[in-house]
C-alpha cells in the first residue's frame, strides 16, 4: 500500500465502512493522486509532492452525510440538564409512592444519584466549562437518529414484558383456575397499580437519547 | 492586480464557478480545481474541503450528476456531469451577478467616477 492511500485511509479511520464512505475516500484518494502526479511532474521532489497533497487536506468531518459542528460545551450542559430535570421528576413521583414497598428503596437511591449527578453538573460548569467555552466537535445526526430508534423500541419491549409478567403474576392463576380476582383492600390495590406502571417512570432513558439530536441542531454552528 | 482576494467575496460563487467548468464537459474533482485556477489567470486556488462541499451541494440539489470513471492509476475517478437543472441555474447565476455588479458598482464606486 502507497503513503498516499494510507494517509486517505487515516482520514477516514473513525468512520464506520459503508458503500458511501467507501467512496468518498477513493474520490478523495484519485484526486490527491492526480494532483501528487500533476506536482511531480511539474518538477517537484516526491516527498515535496506528497507534503503539499497532505496539507491540501487534513480532515473529511465536514464531508460525512449527516454530520455536523455543534458547540460542545452548551450542547453537553442543556443535556445534562434535561438529564437531572428527568432525574428530579422521576424522583418527585416516587416520594409519596414511597409508602409502598417496592418503592420505598428507589426513592433513596434516585436522591443519591441525583446528589452525585447535581455535583457533577457543578463540577462541570466550573472547570470544564472553562476550558472548552469555544470548543466545536462534529456528531453525526444519522447516527443520533438511529440510536434513538433502537432505544425507543428497546424501551417498548422492555415496558410491554414488564406489563403482561405484572399480569402473569398478579392474574396468572385466576385465569389459569378460572378463579374471580380478588383483591385485599386499598393497600394491595394500589401497590398492584404501583407494579403496573412504575416501568413507565423509565421512559425518561428514551427521552434523553432523543434530546441528542433535538439539542445538536440547537446548537449547529457555521 | 493579482493580489489577494477576498474569499469572502468569492465563496458565494463557488457552485457557479464549478458549473461554469462542468458547462464545458464532464470532468473530475482535481481537473475541475485546476480549471478553475487556470480560468482565474491563477489568481485563485479552489481548496479541496470547499471543492467536495460544493459538489455534495449540487450534486444533492441535483444539479450535476456523477459517474465512476475507467480505472486509472490507483482507482476510478469520479466524474461530475451537469443536468438541464444545473444549467438553468447557472444561467440565472451569471444573470444575477450581473445585474449585482451593477448596482454593487453605483454603491461603492458612487455617480460618475468610474475609478
Amino acid at each position: 500500500m502507497n503513503k498516499l492511500k494510507e494517509y486517505v485511509d487515516s482520514l477516514f479511520r473513525k468512520y464506520r465502512q459503508t458503500s458511501k464512505i467507501r467512496d468518498l475516500k477513493e474520490e478523495v484518494y484519485t484526486n490527491l493522486e492526480a494532483k501528487r502526479m500533476d506536482l511531480i511532474a511539474a518538477g517537484f521532489s516526491p516527498d515535496e509532492a506528497f507534503d503539499q497533497v497532505r496539507n491540501s487536506i487534513t480532515e473529511v468531518d465536514s464531508l460525512i452525510e449527516g454530520n455536523i459542528k455543534i458547540d460542545r460545551f452548551s450542547f453537553c450542559r442543556e443535556r445534562m440538564q434535561w438529564m437531572l430535570i428527568s432525574l428530579l421528576s422521576v424522583w418527585v413521583i416516587t416520594i409519596p409512592l414511597r409508602v409502598f414497598y417496592s418503592v420505598f428503596a428507589l426513592s433513596y437511591l434516585l436522591a443519591f444519584v441525583i446528589l452525585i449527578a447535581g455535583v457533577y453538573y457543578i463540577y462541570f460548569l466550573k472547570q470544564r466549562g472553562k476550558q472548552c467555552q469555544k470548543q466545536t466537535v462534529y456528531v453525526n445526526i444519522l447516527y443520533y437518529r438511529k440510536v434513538k430508534r433502537v432505544v425507543w423500541v428497546l424501551w417498548s419491549m422492555y415496558f410491554l414484558f414488564s406489563f403482561v409478567m405484572t399480569t402473569c403474576v398478579y392474574f396468572g392463576s385466576n385465569l389459569w383456575f378460572s378463579r374471580p380476582v380478588h383483591i385485599d383492600g386499598p393497600y394491595a390495590l394500589g401497590n398492584m397499580l404501583v407494579n403496573y406502571f412504575l416501568p413507565l417512570l423509565t421512559i425518561v432513558i428514551p427521552f434523553i437519547f432523543g434530546l441528542n439530536e433535538r439539542l445538536a441542531l440547537k446548537y449547529e454552528v457555521e | 492586480m493579482g493580489g489577494r482576494i477576498s474569499s469572502d467575496l468569492i465563496r458565494g460563487h463557488i457552485d457557479t464557478m464549478i458549473l461554469r467548468v462542468l458547462y464545458e464537459n464532464d470532468n473530475y474533482g482535481y481537473e475541475i480545481m485546476k480549471a478553475i485556477y487556470r480560468n482565474s489567470d491563477e489568481n485563485y486556488d479552489l481548496k479541496e474541503p470547499s471543492l467536495y462541499t460544493s459538489l455534495k451541494r449540487l450534486e444533492s440539489q441535483k444539479m450535476i450528476s456523477s459517474y465512476w470513471g475507467d480505472e486509472s492509476q490507483g482507482g476510478r475517478r469520479k466524474y461530475y456531469k451537469i443536468t438541464p437543472l444545473g444549467l438553468k441555474a447557472y444561467h440565472s447565476a451569471v444573470e444575477e451577478w450581473n445585474i449585482a455588479r451593477d448596482l454593487i458598482d453605483k454603491l461603492i464606486k458612487g455617480g460618475n467616477c468610474n475609478e
